[in-house]
């Protein structure tokens, strides 16, 4: 119980937080990030047509894809959970679930703040904001009916079966800016993009750029395990021996 | 030559919430993690005083 505590019992708190992979991790996100922020405002060029709004890209895109992973994860480990029952499944599922939320929550915003000066508008229901907004909404239902189930059980089986089916919408949003008229770019990143989609400069700080955003969906997902790790601790001890 | 269009305001801005909700995120979670951690050392505490009748329960910490 000590480590799950995060402090030793003789160990102080600093040499703990050394010992614990994720202070690296956090460590290791923030020199890329700075780095990843010098790229993206010194180094890549100005586009000409679009000017500076262009450089939301370099975050507009390893988020989305980032909340995709965030999804993936849900429905593996969810179908995990529902052939195995252990615990550990549920905890990843639902913490793969909820950084799933925060990040495409973030991918939508900055997809709206490009919008604005790029469209004209802030919204418009075309095929990938309109898919994107679903999956939203999805991963946000699994989060409340995780909530609200009439018990515990109930909620973990529910939701990873709606993880399992939402993570349908994952391919629909990739491709539907080619299955439908859109005025959204085509993809720059994965199985359908053109392999001069970018200039060479450009993809490499995308590159760069998803490498920190995945340094830093990495922390959230593994310090969201462990928090619900020792939330399940508590739970546990207090249901054992009813100290409330 | 074309002039690129100023749209400096929506970069920052779009910049300053994805960092912004980031760290509320990471700073909620931290804070959650610390009052887990102090309910569990507190009920660790209980647990171990309720077997040992001698143990002193003022010495709780939190």
């Amino acid at each position: 119980m000590a480590a799950i505590a995060g402090r030793g019992p003789t160990g102080s708190p600093i040499r703990s937080s050394l010992r614990d992979p994720r202070s690296w991790l956090l460590l290791l996100t923030a020199v890329l990030t700075i780095i990843d922020g010098y790229l993206i405002f010194v180094v890549a060029p100005t586009d000409q047509v679009l000017g500076h709004i262009q450089r939301i890209f370099y975050i507009h895109v390893p988020i989305s894809i980032l909340s995709f992973l965030g999804f993936l994860v849900c429905a593996a480990a969810g179908v995990g959970y529902l052939i195995r029952r252990g615990e550990v499944w549920d905890r990843v599922a639902h913490a793969a679930a909820e950084v799933g939320v925060v990040f495409v929550t973030l991918a939508l915003i900055t997809g709206v703040i490009w919008a604005r000066p790029v469209w004209g508008v802030w919204w418009t229901w075309e095929p990938r904001l309109t898919t994107t907004l679903i999956l939203w909404l999805i991963y946000v239902a699994y989060l409340m009916i995780r909530h609200y189930a009439p018990t515990p059980q109930q909620g973990r089986a529910w939701s990873a079966v709606v993880g399992i089916i939402g993570f349908v919408d994952v391919p629909i949003v990739y491709y539907s800016v080619q299955w439908w008229r859109s005025i959204h770019p085509v993809q720059v990143i994965g199985p359908e993009a053109a392999d001069d989609a970018l200039e060479p400069i450009m993809a490499r700080i995308l590159v760069f750029s998803l490498i920190a955003v995945l340094a830093l969906f990495s922390y959230l997902l593994l310090e969201r395990v462990a928090l619900r790790g020792a939330e399940d601790a508590v739970s546990a001890i207090r249901r054992e021996g009813t100290y409330d | 030559m074309t002039v690129p269009p100023n749209n400096l305001p929506f970069l920052f801005a779009a910049f300053a919430v994805v960092w912004a909700v980031f760290f509320i995120y990471a700073a909620y979670m931290s804070w959650r993690r610390q009052s887990v951690q102090r309910d569990l050392r507190e009920l660790q505490q209980i647990s171990e005083s309720d077997g040992d009748p001698g143990s002193n329960h003022e010495q709780r910490d939190g």
